[in-house]
Formats: C-alpha cells, structure tokens, sequence
C-alpha cells in the first residue's frame, strides 16, 4: 500500500498531462474532441453557455480525479515497479502524441490512405502499412516482394521511388529484398512465451509483424488491461473502449488469463458489463480486476460475477458485493440445484468496497482453495470478519477497520497482516485468535488500537500470564506498532510480547505521538522498558530485532538497549530511520555509537537511512519467510 | 556437492562431431537427456548425440546447465534460514542470466532452438524474456528489423486483419 501514493501520482500527472494538452490543441481538433467526448459534452450540455475550453478543462479535472480512483491503488498495478511505469508514459513523446491525432487523424489518414486506389500500387509492388494508420508515418516498412510466390516476383523497388500518401511519406529502400527470416525457426508454442511476456497491448500487435504471428495472440491466454485502450484512445471517449473491449471478449476464443477493467459504468451500461461477466465465466476467466468509480452511479456489482467458477484472483475495487444468499450455480445442464462455487479462487482482495458479513462467510465457504483474503480501505463493512476455512494462509488489513477479526476456525492460518496509518479514531478492533494454532506471522499489532484476545482471555496491562493457557508457541515472527511517548503502550508491550514465548524476529514500527511537542525530547517512560529484559522470548528467543521509522527519542534507544543488553540470542538488530528524520546527523551517530558500545552478544548493527517500501502483495507471498523483511 | 555422492559424467556430441563431458546432475536439466537416460541409454562412451545443434551452440548450453546446476547444488547446501542470502543468491543468479543472454539475435535463436529441443524450460523461458525485451515498446517494423521477421502479409492479408481485429492498431508507439 505504502507504494501506491508514488503511483497514483504518476497516474495523476498523466491524466492531466492529457487534459492539458487537450485544452493546448488546435480549436478544429479540440471542438472534433470535445464532441466525442462523453464526460465533456455531458458537462458542456448542463452548462450550454460555457467556452468549449472551459468544458474541456473540467473534463480534464474530471479525468484527473477518475486517474486517481480506477487506477491509484490496483493491485496489478503496484507489481508494475514504479520506474518502469513512468518510463513507459515519458516513452510517448508530448508533441507527437498530439500531432498524429490533430494533423492527421486516425480515421481520415485510412480514408487517404485507402483512397490510393490499391491495385496501382499493386501492380508496381504491394504497398503494406506495418504499423497501421496511426503510425503509418514511422512505421511504414521497406517493401519485401514475396520470393517465395513464384519466378519472376521479386520486384526490385527503385530507391529513389517516394510514394505520397496524403501527408505520410513511403520510403522505398532497396536494401531488403529477400532476408530469411529469422523467426520461422521458432515454433508457435516459444511465439506465445514470447508474446505473454509482452505487455498486454504489445502482445495483441504482434498479428502484424508477419504470417507466422497470425493466431498467436488468439491461441495465447488473453491478458487486457483496458487502461490501453483509454490511453490510446486519447481520453476521445469511452463508448469506443468498451466496443473494443466487447469485441476482444467476443474474438478471442480463451482462456482468459488475466483481465482489468478500469472503465466505469453508468447504470444504464449495467448490460455491457453483465455480458462481459457472462462471456469470461464462459471463457475461463483466471485472474479478474474490476474497478469501479464512486459516482459512476453503478454501485452493486452483479451478481453473476458468483458465476465465475474459473476465478483464481479477484480483485473488485470500489463496489458493493453481490448478496450471495440464495444464489445458485448456473451449471452446464441449467438446472441450478449448487451454490456457487470457486475450486480454484486463491486470493480475494476486497478493495474500498464493502461486503456483509455472511456474504464473506459463504464466499470463505465456497473457495475451498483460498489461501489469501485482502482488505483495503475497508471501514467498518463488514464489522466483524469471522474466519471460517479450512485453505485460508493469510489474512491482511490494509487502513481498514473493523470492530471484530476472529480466527474461528482456520487450520492453515499463517499470516494476520496489518498495515494501519496509526490513529483509528479511538476505535478498538478485537483481535480474536486461539492458542492452538498454526499462525507464524502476526502484525503490526497496535496497542493503542488493538485489543488481543488469545482464547478468551484479553491481553490486558498487569495481565499475569504465566498460565500456558494463553501462550501462542506457533509465532515466529511479530510486528509491534507502538507510540513510544505513551506509558500505557510502553507498559502492555511486554504482556504482549510473553503470549508469543517463540518469537524469532521482532519488527517495531515507532508511531508518532500525537502529544509529543516536535524537537523536544519527553522525559520518563524509561523504567517500563527494563521490563523487557525479562520477558521470556526477549532473553531467549529473539535472534532478530528490526527497528522501522526510528526517530532517535530517548525511549526508543532506551527499548533497543533493554533489548539488546536482555537478548541472550539476539545476532543481528536492523534499524531504519523515518523518513522524514529531523535528528542531526551528529546526534545519530552519536546515539549509533553508545549502541555499538554495548556489551552485548550482538553480531551486527545494521543502519540504513530508508526503509523500502512494503506492499501487499509480498506479505501474500508464501516464498519470503518474512513478510515486513522488505528492508534487504 | 554433496560429500560421498559418485560423480557420473555425460557426454552429449553436437552435430560437427564436438563432445562436451559434463556431470549427470546438470545435463537431467534438460528434458530430453533425462528420457534419454531414464530408458538406459546414453552413459555409454559414446554419449548423447545432440541433432541439429552445432558445438558452438553446445558450448553455451552446456555453460548454462554447469551453472545452474551448482547454483542450486548451493541452494540446497546452504542453511535453509538464512533468509537474506538466499535472496541475494537469487538475484546474482538472475544477473548472471542477464549477461548471459545478451547476445546478438542469431546466436539467440540458436539458444532457444536449441534449449526448445532439448526441453530445458529454464533457458526456453530465458531466451523469450529476451526476445520480449528486445521487442517491447518498439513498432512493427523496428520489431522485424530486431528480430530479422520478414513481412510476408498481401495486402489482402493485411485488410483482414485490419478488419478482424482492429484493437492491433490501437498505438503503434
């Protein structure tokens, strides 16, 4: 989550880079624009008197904030590594953008072009567009006679030859007359491993390079993104996305790998979208993202989304879950005597949307492959996340908050992620689990906003656990998110920290303190942490102790001394400095120093000044031991 | 590798007659040396003759075997909780591949021809990574000029598709 600001702003700047721009075009492109463009000629029309430039404009604010909604947070977007997103975009040069539309646009060059009657070029040599209309002019191939057709058909372009087509000009070249190509080695099935590994526009234009990449999109799983039709588009408007989209849905004979949908839908457009779910249930749908936007006026996501079967990753974005009571599976024979059913759905990521509690309960119920539940930005819907299956690995919270999580029942449960921006506005979430189970990863717990029940027993300040009843042995790894200022957090860390006695790393993320006056170091707090030194795991479990967001207070080095002078095991502490650290570089090294002074059995003192960034999805990642580890 | 473990060798024999001796373990990465053994064949002093894939093909697919076996002979000696250098490992593996890969287009094709009939997946998904690298983000024509694609469409061909599947065009950047 921490890296989608970066992204979104990218994004942003993108969607405004095109409202500029459209505002900056010439006024016959701009009126021709403004008039394929719903969203604008909507607001010119509430509005009759405003300047056309004034309507674009509010398009292009428009345009702006949607950027930010439908694309901000996507989950397949966040794997995309932020630098090469920004490339891709700069890659489009400003000008030319702008210029292939306004000074020849896309369907007046095909009308010229086609106007050149085809059979007098044809009988000089076959004339072939390589990149199409839009990119006639940089793309235009050096004319290749077939060799293989037969004697006498290798045409001999003259080199000076130029071919005028309206304001595009063909370059005849001598210099390709017959080359073997290279490609015919390869056989179709190394082509669809080529082309999955292109991006999903990339891999559709691949039809046009030559005969032998015809079908070989077709037969590959599709993958769409129609965040490519819209940027190609130009923002023109998005009637034309979605028929493009409603055509591949058609063409393409599946399976569907991978598809995301950021176009929004008025109410009115409920149909298209009901058919394209119909058309990927058909289709083997494996991974589905679909972002909505809040005042699109389609709120409620159909229903015959539970019809996905092949479902392997969803992804909905800003929608009201379908209510599953009552649903039945469409099978084949149409007589729809099952609930639905998702055989092979492993992760749910339900994103600014809400759902109530039982739906979540039956769709927990009917993935029986479901190892990864996601929330993001989820506020109080449902309330309570009762967990209930016997799959589910990993549960996350991404800035949600819920009166209840409770582990009832999950056997396979390794993983409670919590990502929380620190004040919950006074809310208190309980956090249910049982002594015996398998979880090996719990946090960021928060004491201020974090109540732990273990059984049934709440972990409490002054709380005596010496009873093994509330011991957890299954954690290895615990994250701690704690004020350091406050004395009631400083004082329930070691009553939490006795329930986990295995703890092999510990992570700790310092959260500001409201109270805190900046620049003036608090007093007190010091003796809760001496605490420390005696709580079980601190002394003979933990081997690693990774400090996020230091901001060098003395009570933070105060807790780092007690640990490390109390950990009879600890090899290795990490600690990363916030951000934003407003601490002299003397004044850290010096707190540095009197640390590497300790007489203490620890190996290595590692300080690096920047954290990585954490994402989600790497906690989901079974593969990485540890999922806070983002910092090596 | 481990102590103790008798170290069988094999050879495979390119088409121009080349032998190249390496150990069993690296040459089952690929598919077809592991048929070729699983029904007894090919641990004789003869060795595996390897069709249709020249010495100098060989040398680099042998190269690569050699190395990503021991990388993986590694992986499995080392402390399974050491989180960090497994990671690390990782990555220099994936670095070595980089450099490994980045050759001109023919000996490519000869690569992945080769690594294709051989079923080494590792390599055949290596060589692709690199063809897509090489063509991601250029035109059609920048495409076939990269990867030596000769444009064989008639312009009826072409019409076609242009009507069939008109999101192909959608931006030619």
């Amino acid at each position: 989550m921490h890296s989608t600001p970066c992204l979104q702003t990218q994004q942003a700047l993108l969607w405004h880079w095109h409202g500029f721009h459209a505002t900056l075009s010439s006024p016959r492109s701009r009126s021709r624009r403004t008039a394929q463009f719903p969203i604008s000629s909507r607001t010119a029309s509430s509005l009759p008197s405003m300047p056309i430039t004034m309507a674009a404009t509010l398009a292009s604010i428009r345009r702006f904030l949607l950027g930010c909604f439908s694309a901000g947070s996507d989950g397949d977007d966040t794997t995309v590594p932020a630098g090469s997103l920004a490339r891709e975009y700069t890659a489009i040069p400003a000008g030319s953008l702008g210029r292939d539309y306004t000074a020849v646009p896309a369907a007046s060059l095909a009308r010229d072009y086609t106007a050149v009657p085809a059979a007098s070029l044809a009988s000089d040599y076959s004339v072939i567009p390589a990149g199409g209309p839009l990119g006639l002019a940089r793309d235009y191939t050096p004319i290749v006679a077939d060799s293989t057709g037969g004697g006498g058909d290798v045409t001999v372009v003259p080199a000076d030859s130029t071919v005028g087509v309206g304001d595009v000009t063909i370059l005849a070249e001598s210099t390709v007359a017959d080359v073997e190509d290279l490609c015919r080695r390869l056989p179709p099935e190394v082509l669809s491993i080529i082309l999955s590994l292109l991006p999903p526009r990339e891999a559709a234009r691949t039809a046009v390079l030559s005969t032998q990449w015809v079908g070989i999109w077709a037969s590959t799983p599709l993958v769409l993104h129609d965040s490519d039709f819209i940027l190609a588009a130009n923002f023109s408007s998005i009637h034309p996305v979605a028929d493009m989209v409603s055509r591949i849905f058609d063409t393409h004979p599946g399976p569907f790998s991978s598809v995301r949908l950021t176009s929004f839908f008025l109410n009115g457009e409920r149909d298209t979208l009901v058919h394209w779910i119909h058309t990927m249930a058909a289709k083997g749908i494996r991974k589905l993202s679909l972002h909505n936007i809040p005042w699109a006026g389609l709120i409620d996501l159909p229903s015959d989304l539970l019809q996905c079967r092949s479902l392997e990753r969803l992804h909905v974005c800003v929608w009201e879950f379908p209510p599953t009571a009552g649903v039945l599976h469409h099978d084949s024979d149409g007589d729809g005597s099952a609930p639905p059913s998702f055989p092979f759905l492993r992760e749910l990521v339900l994103d600014k949307s809400a759902i109530r509690e039982e739906d979540l309960e039956n769709m927990l119920a009917w993935s029986p492959a479901l190892e990864t539940v996601v929330f993001i930005l989820s506020w109080e819907l449902p309330q309570r996340v009762r967990l209930i299956s016997g799959s589910l690995r990993c549960v996350m919270l991404c800035y949600s908050s819920m009166d209840e999580l409770a582990v009832i029942s999950a056997p396979l449960l390794e993983r409670i992620i919590m990502c929380t921006s620190g004040s919950n506005n006074g809310n208190v979430m309980r956090i249910k689990i049982r002594s015996a189970s398998m979880i090996k990863v719990i946090g960021f717990l928060q004491p201020s906003s974090h109540l732990l029940h273990i059984d049934d027993t709440v972990i409490q300040v002054r709380f005596n656990s010496s009873s093994p009843d509330v011991l957890v042995p299954s954690v290895k790894i615990l994250g701690l998110s704690i004020r350091f200022g406050v004395a009631a957090e400083a004082m329930i860390v070691p009553c939490i920290l006795r329930c986990f006695p295995n703890i092999e790393t510990l992570h700790v993320l310092s959260l500001d303190d409201p109270g805190r006056v900046p620049g003036q170091q608090q007093q007190g707090h010091f003796e809760f942490w001496k605490e420390m030194a005696s709580v079980g795991c601190v002394r003979s479990s933990i081997k690693k102790v990774v400090f996020h967001g230091i901001w060098w207070l003395n009570s933070e080095m105060e807790f780092i001394k007690c640990i490390a002078q109390g950990g009879l095991v600890l090899e290795k502490m990490y600690i990363f400095q916030y951000r934003f650290g407003m601490v002299s570089d003397d004044e850290r090294d010096a707190k540095l120093n009197m640390l590497a002074s300790l007489d203490t059995g620890l190996t290595k003192i590692i300080f690096s000044g920047d954290d990585n960034i954490w994402r989600y999805e790497m906690s989901s990642d079974f593969s990485v031991a540890d999922p806070f580890a983002c910092c090596y | 590798m481990a102590a103790g473990k008798p170290v069988v060798m094999v050879t495979l024999v390119s088409s121009d007659g080349q032998s190249f001796q390496l150990l069993e373990e690296a040459a089952l990465l690929s598919a077809m040396v592991r048929d070729t053994i699983q029904i007894g064949q090919g641990r004789g002093p003869a060795g595996i003759p390897i069709r249709n894939i020249t010495g100098q093909t060989l040398s680099m697919v042998v190269v690569y075997c050699n190395k990503h076996y021991t990388a993986a002979a590694a992986a499995d000696g080392d402390d399974a909780a050491d989180e960090e250098k497994k990671v690390a490992n990782k990555k220099q593996l994936r670095e070595w591949d980089e450099q490994f890969i980045n050759l001109e287009q023919d000996k490519l094709y000869d690569i992945l021809v080769a690594a294709n009939n051989l079923g080494i997946d590792g390599l055949v998904d290596l060589c692709c990574w690199r063809f897509a690298d090489m063509m991601k983000g250029k035109s059609a024509s920048e495409i076939r000029v990269k990867l030596g694609i000769r444009d064989d469409f008639t312009s009826e061909q072409r019409a076609q598709i242009e009507k069939d599947s008109p999101w192909v065009w959608s931006r030619t950047t």
